[in-house]
């Protein structure tokens, strides 16, 4: 079975929390997983009283990099949401954003036909026998 | 429908009537020719009117409490008068009648020494009662009296409830001491420890007092009001600490672990020193020595300088060099503390927000996934926020 990288929702309501877990992709979302990798808290916390003006918001992770590297490196396939956790942490390629990904899959399937075309003879069109203009059919004798 | 009529519940004595007229009679007779607005019987009604026998005689003294004063129920006697002045007045009775017979100076404190005694409760709460009184010249003691001025309370004056006697009146700080505590730490710079050791009042208080004064002026800049009435009212009603002069608690204590609570049989040679290390030593091999373990190390090391005959100088010097070297050791060991985190963290900018990524081992949860030290939300362990008794409210401040 696959091993997926996913994350877990424990927390309240209106109060989520999340674990960051190596678990079989087909075992329920809250069961005991193989492994805790980390957690992942969505809330922002502001900065600590004291900080400097410009200071931002952060979200907290909280990931073991060294097993989620090796996790990866067999075959454990990340939910979405985790691949982008982890290309943060310098683990995967970061995710593509959605427009890039637009953009890709447009190239894609241009590339995809480009090739469809140069592979099917002319006059094909699937699979059905186009009559090219000015075709006459030959009278029978 | 005619009124309800209990009797049962309220007779103290269990009436039996013969006949319904019988009752009836009873009625007449007592209650409703004697009070008309009630319908319960004589008995019943007996502890009201002590009660209200009690408002208008000595629960007058609570109506109009005396100013200055904490005014609690065991500083007056049943029948409404100031322990304090009933015995200043005895005190001054007395020596006037050892004036008249010509008494010894001498037989003065002795008088007075029994005159305590009949009171056990003034002996043993007012220790210094004993000495200060023969030692204090007669006329100092005339002006006091004439001046109307109040004894302060003793303990006894001091426990509001007068069934629980372990129950004592702790004093609180008063508004003034807080406002100096505040100079002193935020406009004059001292350093918290040493603001505690000079006004003998703890550093967790003093830290406290510097934190909701800063609140309270912060408060006061953005125009919120301040519930001054309940303050007042509530500060008139709790003994008081009125100077940093005045020593508000003991600052020498040293927490109790629960290490040190049971009995320990630790064999030594008559011939070794044992000293307070050792002690924590039998107790505990992390346990540090009561020395270390006081808040304030400063003021241990006065003691042994002086002890040794140091001069006051080169003690001041050598303690300002100590508490120097402590708190630099302090800011290190928070700066390492500061460091490793940082190692461990990578901040990854996000759009509206930053993500902070602190790297984790996942081992630290143990081989039963039930280790504290783990990262991570518990499996099979059921959240105990809701659980009573519980401390739901925030132990630490992160600041």
């Amino acid at each position: 079975m696959v091993l997926r990288i996913r994350l877990a929702r424990f927390g309240k309501r209106h109060a989520p929390f999340y674990n960051i877990v190596l678990a079989q992709a087909r075992t329920a979302r809250n069961s005991l997983p193989m492994e805790v990798l980390g957690t992942y808290d969505p809330i922002p916390k502001p900065p600590a009283p004291g900080s400097p003006p410009t200071a931002r918001k952060h979200k907290d992770i909280k990931l073991d990099i060294s097993r989620a590297k090796y996790w990866i490196g067999v075959g454990a396939q990340p939910s979405d949401t985790c691949w982008r956790i982890l290309g943060m942490a310098g683990i995967m390629p970061p995710r593509p954003k959605v427009r890039q990904r637009d953009s890709l899959r447009i190239q894609e399937e241009e590339a995809a036909r480009a090739q469809a075309e140069k592979l099917v003879p002319q006059g094909v069109v699937g699979g059905r026998i186009v009559k090219p203009a000015g075709f006459k059919q030959r009278k029978e004798a | 429908m005619p009124a309800r009529i209990r009797v049962a519940a309220f007779s103290r004595t269990p009436l039996i009537y013969s006949s319904s007229t019988a009752f009836q009679h009873e009625l007449r007779s007592s209650s409703r020719y004697t009070r008309h607005f009630s319908q319960s019987l004589r008995s019943s009604t007996v502890l009201r009117d002590q009660f209200y026998a009690w408002l208008s005689g000595p629960g007058q003294n609570f109506e109009k409490p005396l100013p200055g004063s904490t005014n609690y129920l065991s500083a007056y006697t049943s029948d409404g008068v100031l322990r304090r002045q009933k015995e200043e007045t005895k005190v001054d009775e007395k020596e006037k009648s050892q004036e008249s017979s010509a008494a010894k100076v001498a037989n003065d404190g002795a008088s007075i020494d029994g005159q305590n005694a009949d009171d056990p409760a003034t002996a043993m709460d007012n220790p210094d009662n004993t000495t200060d009184t023969p030692e204090e010249p007669e006329e100092l003691k005339e002006e006091e009296l004439e001046n109307d001025q109040l004894k302060k309370e003793s303990l006894r004056d001091l426990r509001p409830f007068p069934m629980n006697q372990q129950f004592v009146s702790e004093s609180v700080l008063s508004e003034s001491v807080r406002e100096d505590i505040y100079n002193q730490v935020v406009n004059k710079g001292t350093h918290v420890v040493k603001a505690s050791a000079d006004a003998n009042i703890s550093i967790e208080r003093v830290a406290a007092v510097v934190r909701l004064k800063q609140i309270e002026k912060n408060w006061l800049k953005d125009g919120k009001p301040l519930a001054r009435a309940y303050s007042r009212a509530v500060l008139s009603m709790l003994p008081q600490t009125t100077s940093i002069a005045q020593a508000h608690e003991s600052i020498t204590d040293i927490p109790i672990l629960p290490s040190t609570t049971r009995q320990v049989f630790h064999p030594v040679p008559e011939s070794r020193h044992f000293t307070r290390a050792d002690a924590a030593k039998a107790f505990s091999d992390n346990l540090k020595p009561a020395d270390e373990r006081m808040p304030h190390q400063e003021l241990i090391l006065t003691r042994k300088l002086q002890l040794q005959g140091e001069r006051q100088h080169a003690i001041r010097i050598k303690v300002a060099q100590f508490a120097a070297q402590q708190e630099k050791e302090r800011i290190g060991k928070r700066e390492a503390l500061k460091r490793r985190e940082e190692k461990r963290t990578t901040v990854v900018a996000g759009r509206r927000w930053d993500f902070q990524i602190k790297e984790i081992k996942a081992e630290d949860v143990g081989y039963k996934g039930k280790n504290p030290k783990g990262t991570g939300w518990r499996y099979g362990m059921p959240h105990e926020d809701r659980k009573r008794a519980l401390i739901k409210i925030p132990e630490r401040v992160e600041a």
